[in-house]
C-alpha cells in the first residue's frame, strides 16, 4: 500500500493554504515512527513511540518559508502529560523542525532520557565509527591485533590447564574461545565505558549531548570487536578439528541477550565512575575475581559441591552457556540458561537505565 | 523560528551552585566514610542568584560583566549544558552554541569525517551532514583536502573547518562567544558576513564579549551581570554606556542589587 507522505502533505497543505486531507490525518493516529519516513522532513524528529496529535495550527509565511507546528504526545506508557511541540519548515532552506528544551523534568525521566538517546542515535553511529577507525588507521596491525589477542590468552590457558587439569576439556581452545569472546567484550566494553567519563566530561560541558550516547557507542564498539574476533574463533575451530554446528544459528540470539547484560552493567559503572574516580579501579579489581568464577577456563563440574552455588548465582554463569553451547557443545541451551540469561539481561538493562537515569545528572563531574 | 507570542529563550528564578572544587569527594571510599561519619557538607558558590531572563525570538542580546560574573554559567544552562538548581529554563527551536569549534574533532579522521561526527554531535542525521558538506567545504576553502586526515591540517584550517561546520546550519537561537571570528583577515571578513546573515533572517542571538563596541553595533539589547546577578537590562547602547561609566569609576554607587534589576513582563 501506498503510504502518502505525511511530512510533504502536511507542507504542501499549509503552503497552499488549506486543510490537510483526511487520509493523511487518518495516518496521525498511529505512533509517528510508523509512518514518518526519509525523505519527509519531519522523519526522524518525533520522538519513537510518539503521535502527532494536530499539525497545521498554524501557518505563517515568512518569505519563502512556511511554518506549523506539531504537537506529538506520547504514547508510551509513563511518559506523563508530556506534550511535545515543534515547529516544521517548508519552503526555504528546509531546516529541520526543532524541539523545545524545558529544563522542567514531566513524566519519567528514564522514559525522557531514552527519547534524548534516540534523537542522537546518528551520533552513537558516528562516534563508534571514529572509534574503529581511529583504532585500525593508527596501527597496520590494528585489525589483525583484535584477532590475535584472544589467540594468545587461549594458548596461555591451554598450555597452563593442559598441565594441571585431571580431566582434560575436550578441545580446550574451542572450549574456552567459545566462552571468553562474550567474557572479553563485556569486560571490555563495560570498563571502557568507566574509562571514558573524563573525555565525556570535556565534551558534556561544553554542548549538550545525552551521556548513554556515549555508553552506546562503546558497547557498538565492543560488538565490533566481538563480531572480528569471530574470525579467529572459525580458524581455530578449523585447525583444532571441532566440527560447526547448525546451532551456530542461535549466535544472534545469545548476542542480543549479553548486549542488553553488558549495556545494563556499563551504564551503572559509567554511571558510578562519572562520579568518583575511584570506581574504575574497583571496577578492575572485581572483574577478575568475577572471571574465575565463572566456569569460562574450567568446566563447572569440577567445582566442590560447597562451592557451586557460586557459580549456580553468577549470572555470567548462564551468559557464557547461552554462547557455548551452541558454538561448542552443538546444540541449543536449556530452558534454564535462556530463562535466566534473558532475566539476568532484562534486570540488568533496566535497573543499569533507572539508575544512570536518576543519578548521572547529579553525579556529572561538573556539576 | 518561533512565533511573536512564545519567547525564543525564558529563565525563571535561575540559581545555579557549583560546589567548590576543594570540597569536592572524589573518591567512593571517602565518600562512603564521610557518609558513615556523618560529615558530608559542602561549600558551595552561587554562580547565578535568581536570575529572570525572556528574549523574544529575532532579538540580539549582548551579555557582559567582570570575570566570573555569571556570563558562561548563563550560556550553560540556556544550552541545556547545566541544570539550573533552581528555576525553569524554557528554550524553543534548536539552540547552536557557537563556544566551542572543532568539539569532538579527531587528528587522524579526515575533513569530511570529523565535519559528520561534529554534525551528528550536535544532533543532526548523517544524511543531512552528507548534503551540506559541499557547502561546508566551499565556504572554509578546503575543497581540496577534505579527505586528508585533519592533522595535515594547519591551526588555522582547521578552525576555518570547524566555523564552516558549525555555521552552516540553520539554527532559531544562536549562543556566541566573543573571539569566534577565526583564520585571516579575508576569512574574519566572511565570518562576520556569516553572522550578519543569522541576524538579516530574524534569528536569535545570545552573544557574549568583552568588545563593547561589537555589542553596541550587533546587539539590540544588553545585560549587565555582576556577581551572578543582572544588574541591568535595556537597550543596548545605553547598557554599555552605563557599565563603561562604571567601568571608570564613575559610577561608584552602581554596586550590584543597587539597581533594581530591569525585568521584562512575564
Amino acid at each position: 500500500m501506498e503510504v502518502p507522505d505525511v511530512g510533504l502533505a502536511l507542507g504542501e497543505a499549509a503552503a497552499d493554504g488549506r486543510e490537510v486531507d483526511a487520509d493523511v490525518r487518518q495516518l496521525l493516529l498511529q505512533p509517528a515512527h510508523l509512518f514518518l519516513k526519509p525523505p519527509s522532513p519531519l522523519a526522524g524528529e518525533v520522538p519513537f513511540g510518539e503521535r502527532l496529535l494536530e499539525a497545521d495550527l498554524e501557518r505563517r509565511k515568512l518569505g519563502f518559508e512556511f511554518s506549523f507546528v506539531v504537537h506529538a504526545r506520547s504514547s508510551l506508557p509513563f511518559a506523563g502529560p508530556c506534550l511535545t511541540v515543534r515547529r516544521v519548515h517548508f519552503g526555504g532552506s528546509m531546516s529541520a523542525s526543532t524541539l523545545v528544551y524545558d529544563s522542567a523534568h514531566r513524566g519519567l525521566r528514564a522514559v525522557e532520557e531514552a527519547r534524548d538517546l534516540w534523537r542522537y542515535r546518528y551520533f552513537v553511529i558516528e562516534l563508534a565509527a571514529r572509534d574503529i577507525k581511529v583504532r585500525y588507521k593508527r596501527s597496520a596491525l590494528g585489525v589483525a591485533w583484535t584477532m590475535l589477542n584472544p589467540l594468545m590468552t587461549m594458548l596461555v590457558f591451554t598450555l597452563v590447564f593442559s598441565v594441571f587439569q585431571r580431566q582434560p576439556i575436550q578441545k580446550f581452545p574451542v572450549y574456552f574461545l567459545s566462552a571468553s569472546l562474550f567474557w572479553t567484550f563485556f569486560s571490555q566494553a563495560t570498563s571502557n565505558t568507566a574509562n571514558l567519563t573524563t573525555d565525556v566530561w570535556e565534551i558534556t560541558r561544553r554542548i549538550y549531548v545525552p551521556r548513554s550516547a556515549f555508553v552506546a557507542g562503546s558497547i557498538l564498539v565492543g560488538l565490533v570487536n566481538l563480531l572480528l574476533s569471530l574470525i579467529p574463533f572459525v580458524f581455530v575451530v578449523l585447525v583444532s578439528g571441532r566440527s560447526f554446528f547448525v546451532t551456530w544459528l542461535f549466535l544472534p540470539v545469545a548476542l542480543v541477550i549479553g548486549t542488553l547484560f553488558t549495556a545494563g552493567v556499563g551504564l551503572f559503572v559509567f554511571t558510578l565512575a562519572s562520579r568518583f574516580w575511584d570506581v574504575r579501579d574497583m571496577y578492575q579489581v572485581l572483574l577478575t575475581p568475577w572471571f574465575f568464577v565463572t566456569p569460562i577456563v574450567y568446566d563447572p563440574s569440577i567445582v566442590p559441591a560447597k562451592w557451586r552455588w557460586i557459580v549456580r548465582y553468577n549470572p555470567m554463569t548462564y551468559l557464557i552457556d547461552l554462547f557455548r553451547a551452541p558454538l561448542y557443545d552443538g546444540w541449543l541451551p536449556g530452558p534454564n540458561t535462556l530463562l535466566f540469561g534473558a532475566l539476568a539481561a532484562v534486570a540488568s538493562l533496566t535497573l543499569g537505565w533507572f539508575f544512570y537515569s536518576w543519578n548521572i545528572e547529579k553525579y556529572d563531574l561538573g556539576n | 523560528m518561533t512565533s511573536a507570542t512564545e519567547p525564543a529563550v525564558e529563565l525563571r528564578g535561575i540559581s545555579v551552585r557549583y560546589r567548590i572544587a576543594s570540597e569536592k569527594i572524589h573518591s567512593l571510599k571517602e565518600f562512603a566514610i564521610r557518609k558513615i561519619s556523618g560529615r558530608l557538607d559542602h561549600g558551595f558558590l552561587l554562580a547565578l542568584q535568581d536570575v529572570s531572563l525572556v528574549v523574544p525570538s529575532g532579538e540580539r542580546v549582548g551579555i557582559i560583566g567582570p570575570n566570573g560574573a555569571g556570563k558562561s554559567t548563563l550560556f550553560r544552562v540556556i544550552a541545556r549544558v547545566r541544570q539550573p538548581n533552581r528555576g525553569r529554563v524554557v528554550v524553543r527551536g534548536q539552540v547552536a552554541p557557537l563556544l566551542e569549534l572543532g568539539l569532538g574533532f579527531h587528528g587522524e579522521l579526515t575533513g569530511r569525517e570529523n565535519v559528520i561526527l561534529h554534525g551528528t554531535l550536535m544532533g543532526r542525521s548523517r544524511r543531512d551532514m552528507v548534503e551540506r558538506m559541499d557547502r561546508i567545504a566551499e565556504f572554509a576553502e578546503l575543497e581540496a583536502f577534505l579527505d586528508s586526515p585533519i592533522r595535515k591540517y594547519s591551526t588555522g584550517m582547521t578552525a576555518r573547518l570547524a566555523f564552516a561546520a558549525a555555521t552552516d546550519i540553520d539554527p532559531d537561537v544562536l549562543l556566541v562567544d566573543e573571539a569566534l571570528a577565526v583564520g585571516d583577515e579575508r576569512f574574519r571578513a566572511k565570518c562576520y558576513e556569516r553572522m550578519d546573515a543569522f541576524r538579516e533572517r530574524g534569528k536569535t542571538l545570545l552573544l557574549v564579549s568583552h568588545r563593547l563596541d561589537e555589542i553596541r553595533n550587533t546587539c539590540t539589547r544588553a545585560l549587565w551581570l555582576s556577581e551572578g546577578k543582572i544588574v541591568r537590562d535595556g537597550p543596548a547602547a545605553e547598557v554599555v554606556d552605563a557599565y563603561q561609566r562604571w567601568a571608570r569609576g564613575e559610577e561608584q554607587a552602581l554596586t550590584p542589587g543597587a539597581l533594581p534589576a530591569f525585568l521584562p513582563p512575564a
